[in-house]
């Protein structure tokens, strides 16, 4: 009985779609469909005085208003239980709502968002089948406003897949060339000249890790002697030079992290124990400037350590470094924090201390005078959104994902 | 979602300590003497380990996270997925290449290497996720980095779990 009971209950759901959607046969097109008559005719009351609701149009799609806000967020998802289904999430930070997605394919790590805003690029993988079947790597360009692809660049099926870092993968300044870290397990830098929309081949950065951007045609990569590679490229996208530095951090007493923070010329580096590595790029080679202290001696005796995915953030328009802290051993560098400090890396002061809601996995902050703070939580459930400037928590975006990871502030366009 | 709260908090769970920079640099140190001890550099190729699923006890429960070998995992306990703690799962492929750890058995007193060969071929197992870290580093230093996914050296890069595969003592 449950099963005829729940046939004809589908049948009349089918009918009341058919009526509503238009496509009743003995309905000629464009004339108000008698639904009222057909289905709720058993109202017990009907406000006649008022007119009725006008049909919805169908088939309309959203697309965001092309003015780019410097409070639109996107939060990469590397879907950890569902590998090959990455994506990225837009959100507004002043409001807290999903205003769109874009699907990503398996392992995904990070987009790469240039400053002009006209389009989105995404290092890709994708299974023929899913999780078999050939393998196809791409920088895949999407309109940034429809939230559709435009355009693909096949590149060497190599790219890497990580618990994702922002640095898999790098634009150059001039927004030109896009650098795809790969590991098989040799190291190689993928260069896409995005502009011309072709692969412009493969850079060797052996015993060297990951891409950061330093000038048009400048990239660094981070080495496992605690040195950085310096490559130069060729307006064709090709090595014009590739130097190694001399080591500028000890790697097994105190390494940094691999979020680095930019504010013009100069990276600052974390490190574990709690010093800042700032490295200079306004001449011919790096510069390793004096290091700083942003964990005085007390607090390191009393094991505060920074942490979590993406536990540096800066703010150019206000000179303001973040850094998400909590208490735990050495190797703690991926654990949630539960405060985030903020320095002026001018001085080296720390000018205010904030303690979050929520333990934070990722943060990250808007570039403009009014900043937001995001932090994703510890349990991956919610974009939590702070002012940057006071600290004061403003709202949550909450359902964030599946395993979101990292966060990526719109840059103003 | 309870897979979110499962990742991470177990990512949370095994970093909640509070020891010094001394025991770092102990565990630091022989990390790399047991490193140094395989050359085998840059990754580990662990198709030479030894079956040793006769252990027991309570020191020797695969299935958990505490267990000994998963000092330095940072995956899906493969026991949980339908293979061992040393074989993968049916239908996957073990990586060949891997990073490699130093753990303490506990029912002897010994030092040796681990090498957390993933298996691959299918999509996560989503069981036992397990995330230690002693020893880890930054991505910057593949062949000690757990945050890699290292089905990259097998003929498919989809990750599914982790193995640990004891390789041999670690030499100090």
């Amino acid at each position: 009985m449950d099963k005829i009971s729940v046939s004809w209950s589908k049948v009349r759901l089918f009918t009341l779609l058919l009526l509503l959607t238009g496509c009743d046969s003995d309905q000629p097109a464009g004339e108000s469909t008698p639904v009222a008559t057909a289905s709720v005719a058993s109202s017990a009351y009907v406000d006649a005085s008022k007119e009725p609701l006008s049909k919805d149009l169908f088939g309309k799609v959203a697309e965001l208003p092309e003015t780019a806000h410097p409070h639109w967020v996107w939060i990469a998802d590397f879907a950890a239980s569902s590998m090959p289904d990455g994506r990225a999430y837009i959100y507004d930070g002043d409001t807290a709502r999903l205003l769109g997605a874009l699907n990503t394919g398996y392992s995904f790590n990070a987009l790469n968002i240039p400053g002009h805003y006209r389009e989105i690029y995404s290092a890709e993988t994708y299974y023929a089948r899913t999780t078999r079947g050939k393998r196809t790597d791409v920088v895949s360009i999407y309109d940034p406003f429809k939230l559709v692809p435009v355009a693909e660049i096949e590149i060497p099926p190599k790219r890497v897949s990580t618990i994702p870092r922002l640095a898999d993968s790098a634009l150059t300044d001039n927004d030109r060339f896009m650098a795809v870290f790969n590991l098989t397990p040799a190291s190689s830098l993928s260069i896409v000249d995005v502009e011309q929309r072709r692969f412009a081949g493969e850079i060797m950065i052996p015993g060297c890790a990951m891409a950061y951007s330093a000038g048009d045609r400048r990239l660094f990569s981070l080495c496992s002697d605690g040195s950085l590679l310096l490559i130069n490229l060729a307006d064709d996208g090709t090595a014009a030079t590739v130097e190694k530095s001399e080591p500028f951090f000890d790697v097994h007493k105190d390494p940094i992290l691999e979020t680095g923070v930019r504010h013009g010329d100069t990276w600052y580096f974390m490190s574990v124990l709690g010093k800042v590595y700032p490295v200079e790029f306004s001449t011919a080679g790096p510069v390793f400037a004096d290091t700083w202290w942003y964990l005085d001696e007390k607090q390191r005796e009393a094991n505060w350590r920074i942490g979590g995915m993406q536990p540096v953030a800066l703010n150019n328009a206000g000179q303001r470094l973040y850094i998400l802290l909590h208490q735990g051993d050495f190797f703690s560098y991926e654990a949630p924090g539960t405060e985030i400090w903020v320095y002026d890396p001018t001085t080296h002061k720390r000018i205010s201390r904030i303690k979050t809601n929520h333990a934070s996995s990722a943060i990250a902050v808007s570039q403009d005078d009014n900043p937001l703070l995001y932090t994703i939580t510890e349990d991956l459930s919610s974009l939590d959104i702070y002012d940057a400037t006071s600290g004061k928590y403003l709202r949550s975006a909450d359902e964030l994902g599946i395993v979101p990871s990292l966060i990526q502030p719109v840059r103003l366009p | 979602m309870k897979l979110f709260d499962r990742w991470f908090q177990q990512r949370t769970r095994s970093l909640a300590r509070h020891t010094s920079r001394r025991s770092f640099l102990q565990k630091a140190g022989t990390l790399l003497v047991g490193a140094g001890a395989i050359p085998l550099l840059p990754v580990a190729r662990a198709n030479t380990g030894p079956d040793d699923g006769s252990i027991s006890g309570p020191e020797g429960d695969p299935g958990k996270c505490e267990y000994w070998r998963n000092c330095g995992m940072d995956g899906f306990l493969c026991t949980c997925c339908g293979g061992s703690h040393t074989s993968c799962p049916p239908g996957t492929e073990m990586a060949p290449m891997t990073w490699v750890g130093t753990c303490q058995n506990p029912a002897d007193g010994r030092d040796y290497i681990i090498a957390y060969n993933d298996c691959c071929g299918k999509s996560t197992c989503n069981r036992c996720m397990c995330n230690r870290d002693e020893g880890d580093m930054p991505n910057y230093f593949p062949s000690k980095s757990n945050d890699i996914n290292w089905c990259m050296g097998a003929s498919n890069n989809v990750y599914h779990c982790t193995t640990t595969i004891l390789l041999g003592l670690a030499v100090k």
